[in-house]
């Protein structure tokens, strides 16, 4: 009557699906699995670090080429030689590129900070669920659109038929046209990177503890006071972090540059594809990627260790 | 806490607002151009029509970058799954140092500038002459955005009471059945938000498609990109907008299941 039993415990005559588990069971419990077994972690793992490997690769590669020397003309690779490096930095194009890059990095991500605050606050502290739901959509959806989707809102919105123009017409003042400038990059730029300060803030936004400022109220602090000297400084480490993430993505953009900037306006991420895929100037190309690699990470270094600066000299 | 909300900062309300017009209204109007009479998009619109969407409909050339699209994120989502689960699983079980280094690792694609990323899978691609397949576009978009993958299984993980295994190994269950059975279906939310999120963010990925796919084999962002260096059309607006209707759609899927809510508002 009773029929075998196999690894679960189960009859059987089961369905596949249970059959199935038992065999992932047997297979735990084989030999090799259980030999094994201290080493499952690094199996899961490999293959994410092997993937991401192939990236390193890939940036590799970038660099071995940009450390060569290219010949234009015949569209050859020579020695091993730093030349790139120092006609890129010599170009004038490349100093006007690199200044416009960094300083639209700082004020963009300074901009996106400044409006993350107050939005992470509202965020945070609504306790209605349906302003929360709709801020978070608000937030993620362009986010989520894309480049293009996105830069073609600003388009439309900043071109000479736009609501932009019709509006402040009809309040008798003439907007200038914003398309091919700073100013429409920035605004680009700033919308694509706000996401990424709100989610940075936000969980320290959640910590905070509204007594404090209840504290600073009623010790006579005005609401001004009470934000800079109580909120802020709870926030401070939050905000380098999001400032750091904010410098590294609105440095390496690139389609608000070369959409909204009308190719005029370019950030090095522009130069870089201009050297690769225009000029066909790979070495130089890789020799633009390293240098932007670069300059993120010192970038987001410098800012975090400011961060943590203040942090340290005010335990002191 | 009525209290505490009228301390707070108060040019609050105006910087919201501020911040809530940058972010919407670019992406509201894309809306309003895709329903725009005529070929010039103009502010107010002369006319309501449907036209571009069945324009947009009828054009063999869209629907061929948009299979495109649909074929590179689905890449980068089975990469996505089958290399980011394992790892999301595993992380836990190393020491926080590992775990952090590896972390950072496996973020590379985030942390790295995106057109860095592009040219490098370019170079790399080239070199073992791979270019101009849309699978590797798809596996780049995959590498790229793996921690979109990670992020929400590793905080699914997280909210899983720790007990719970132990409570069906003393009923007797295999560790087999208690992954399937118990942290398989709480994972499940983190999953679904993961595959989503990185089933967007490839689908609508313009920089590694416009260094990485030829004229042939353009995804649909750069399709449309073509088109805006031509002229920008009712007709863009209208592609845009599928963009816009997806990107809703799956973050109001992704609210329903609570995946992206707990995770931003978590204290």
């Amino acid at each position: 009557m009773h029929s075998a039993r196999v690894a679960g415990g189960r009859p059987a005559d089961v369905g596949v699906g249970w059959r199935l588990v038992d065999g992932l069971i047997s297979l735990r419990r084989s030999r090799i699995a259980v030999r094994t077994r201290r080493f499952g972690p690094v199996f899961l793992v490999a293959p994410g670090i092997v993937l991401v490997g192939a990236l390193a690769v890939g940036i590799g590669t970038l660099v071995w080429t940009s450390l060569h020397t290219y010949d234009s003309f015949l569209g050859t690779t020579g020695a091993f030689s730093g030349t790139e490096y120092s006609q890129v930095v010599s170009s004038p194009l490349f100093t006007v590129d690199l200044v416009r890059t960094l300083a639209m990095g700082i004020l963009t991500a300074l901009i996106a900070v400044g409006l993350a605050i107050p939005f992470s606050l509202v965020l945070g502290r609504t306790r209605r669920r349906a302003v929360r739901l709709t801020l978070m959509t608000i937030l993620f959806v362009p986010y989520l659109t894309g480049d293009i989707t996105r830069t073609f809102g600003w388009l439309t919105v900043l071109s000479p038929n736009g609501p932009l123009v019709w509006i402040f017409g009809k309040l008798g003042i003439q907007f200038p046209l914003l398309i091919g400038t700073l100013w429409a990059i920035g605004l680009g730029t700033v919308q694509v990177v706000l996401p990424a300060a709100v989610i940075i803030l936000l969980p320290s936004v959640l910590r905070l503890d509204p007594e404090l400022e209840v504290a600073a109220a009623t010790l006579g602090a005005r609401r001004y006071r009470t934000f800079m000297l109580v909120t802020l400084p709870q926030l401070r480490v939050a905000c380098f972090g999001a400032l750091a993430a904010c410098w590294a993505l609105g440095v390496g953009d690139f389609a608000d540059p070369q959409i909204l900037g009308e190719g005029v306006k370019d950030y090095l991420a522009n130069f870089l594809q201009d050297r690769y895929l225009e000029i066909g100037d790979a070495p130089q190309g890789g020799a633009t990627a390293l240098i932007m690699l670069v300059l993120v990470t010192c970038g987001v270094a410098a800012i975090l260790a400011l961060g943590r600066l203040r942090v340290r000299r005010r335990a002191l | 806490m009525k209290r505490v909300r009228r301390l707070s900062f108060p040019a609050r309300p105006i910087l919201t607002a501020f911040a809530v017009v940058l972010l919407a209204l670019p992406t509201s109007f894309v809306v309003v151009a895709s329903f725009t009479k005529g070929i010039e998009i103009v502010f107010p619109p002369h006319g309501l029509t449907f036209h571009w969407y069945l324009a947009v409909v009828r054009n063999a050339a869209t629907w061929h970058a948009l299979l495109n699209s649909v074929h590179v994120a689905l890449v980068a989502v089975v990469i996505g799954i089958a290399v980011g689960l394992p790892a999301a699983l595993a992380l836990p079980s190393f020491r926080p140092r590992r775990r952090l280094l590896l972390l950072l690792l496996l973020s590379l694609g985030l942390s790295t500038p995106v057109i860095v990323s592009a040219f490098s899978f370019f170079s790399l691609f080239s070199k073992i002459g791979v270019l101009s397949h849309l699978t590797v576009v798809g596996l780049a978009l995959g590498i790229v955005n793996l921690p979109f993958m990670l992020w929400p299984i590793i905080s699914a993980l997280e909210d899983q009471d720790p007990e719970l295994p132990a409570a069906a190994a003393t009923l007797g269950a295999d560790p087999v059945e208690q992954f399937l059975f118990i942290r398989l279906p709480l994972m499940a939310s983190g999953i679904v938000t993961g595959a989503v999120f990185m089933f967007v963010v490839s689908i609508t990925d313009f920089v590694v498609s416009e260094v990485l796919t030829t004229v042939n084999d353009q995804t649909l962002p750069v399709f449309i990109y073509s088109g805006l260096r031509a002229n920008i059309s009712p007709s863009l607006g209208a592609a845009s907008a599928f963009f816009i209707i997806l990107a809703t759609l799956v973050f109001i899927l992704v609210l329903r299941i609570g995946g992206v809510e707990r995770f931003l508002i978590r204290r």
